[in-house]
């Protein structure tokens, strides 16, 4: 029996894109493939949150775009992270070491 | 222009995205129908999905223009909404009307009053003593109403009404300063002017009422401080720099007034102090 999926935390969407840019650019399509290769299809992502998020992001300037000839020969539209993109994923990954830290320490306390 | 350009740059976003969504959509369906499923089954299961309809809403959310366009629709929904019901758009007006109109005429008062109250010893027992005659002067900015200088004097010569009387009049002039003539705002004073008003020179003397004693008595002339800055660089002894044998500024000024060339020279008697500006003042706030 395969695990069950969970719906993907709110608010961490921004941060696994982020993530996932940092190897390189990717389009949207490719962003939605890596997102369940690496979490091994644990985590849903419903594909067309997707798109709000990266234009958000865009508007932002955490995340630049630019239309480029894709795998399939085919334009597509590819994200790349820039500068500030970077700083704000430093950010977020440690706001959210603290939180997952602070959780599982109540855990630990509560177990005891 | 800023509407145009944003209904414009919404439609390139608008193309832009739905070539992204489209990629996404043909390469999904792609990659369903390799793994066996029909097309038309892959299709609906890609739309579903990607639940398109709520995606393009939730990405034109996005969008800066969508502000813009929503302040836009409410606007107008506002002016309709103020078009079906007159008595009260009546009635907002009118109180926003009264509101602005009441604050407005407080705040001149208080700037006059209080915020720009004449550098005069006692300001606030100043009053205006006008002339409704039949004398009208005409100037190319207006008219005025000149009383007349015996009435003045008798004015001045009463001590049950006022502690002092003093007679003014706006007029322009001509100085030739530096350069060419150019007109200049002047008043002529009764010598009672700078005692009454109880304002001194930074330099030189005031017109005094000695001045007023006889024709000729006192032709004087008081600069004011910023005339005196800007037109003869605050030069201490502004005469003797023309030399003694060219035409005084003085006489130059007399020059410029005919109507009272034959009456009197014109003499430079001071300057006034850095802060009073004589020559702008008013009459209304007297």
């Amino acid at each position: 029996m395969p695990s069950p999926r969970f719906p993907i935390p709110q608010g961490t969407l921004d941060m696994l894109i982020l993530q996932i840019l940092t190897l390189e650019p990717a389009h949207g399509y490719g962003i939605a493939q890596r997102l369940e290769q690496i979490s091994c299809s644990v985590v849903q992502v419903n594909q067309g949150s997707l798109y709000p998020a990266l234009h958000r992001l865009q508007q932002k300037g955490w995340l630049r775009a630019g239309w480029k000839q894709s795998e399939t020969g085919r334009e597509a539209k590819f994200y790349s992270l820039t500068p500030a993109g970077r700083r704000q994923l430093a950010v977020e990954k440690d706001s959210w070491a603290r939180l997952s830290g602070a959780v599982n320490l109540i855990f630990e306390e509560g177990s005891r | 222009m800023i509407r145009l350009f944003n209904w414009f740059r919404r439609e390139s976003l608008e193309r832009g995205f739905a070539r992204e969504l489209q990629y996404h959509f043909d390469r999904r369906v792609a990659d369903l129908t390799t793994t066996g499923i029909p097309e038309a089954e892959a299709r609906r299961r890609v739309a579903v999905e990607l639940g398109l309809a709520q995606v393009r809403e939730e990405v034109r959310d996005v969008w800066p223009t969508r502000w813009l366009r929503d302040f836009l629709y409410d606007l107008r929904y506002s002016a309709r909404s103020l078009r079906h019901s007159p008595g009260f758009t009546a009635a907002v007006l009118l109180s926003l009307a009264l509101g602005i109109g009441a604050t407005t005429a407080i705040y001149s008062l208080v700037d006059q009053v209080i915020l720009h109250a004449l550098p005069v010893r006692e300001p606030g027992r100043l009053v205006l003593v006008d002339w409704n005659g039949d004398d009208l002067i005409t100037y190319a900015t207006g008219s005025i109403n000149l009383m007349p200088y015996p009435i003045c004097r008798g004015l001045q010569q009463q001590t049950r009404l006022f502690d002092g009387v003093l007679c003014r009049a706006e007029i322009q002039v001509n100085l030739t300063a530096s350069g060419d003539p150019r007109p200049v705002p002047a008043e002529i004073v009764s010598g009672s002017y700078f005692p009454v008003l109880g304002v001194g020179p930074a330099l030189g003397r005031v017109i005094e009422p000695a001045d007023d004693a006889a024709p000729d008595a006192g032709p004087v002339v008081v600069l004011s401080y910023d005339f005196w800055q800007a037109q003869c660089g605050g030069a201490a002894e502004y005469r003797r720099q023309q030399g003694p044998d060219r035409q005084s500024p003085h006489d130059r000024g007399r020059r410029g007034r005919r109507r009272f060339s034959r009456r009197r020279r014109w003499r430079r008697a001071g300057f006034l102090d850095a802060h009073v500006h004589v020559r702008r003042r008013e009459p209304r706030h007297w």
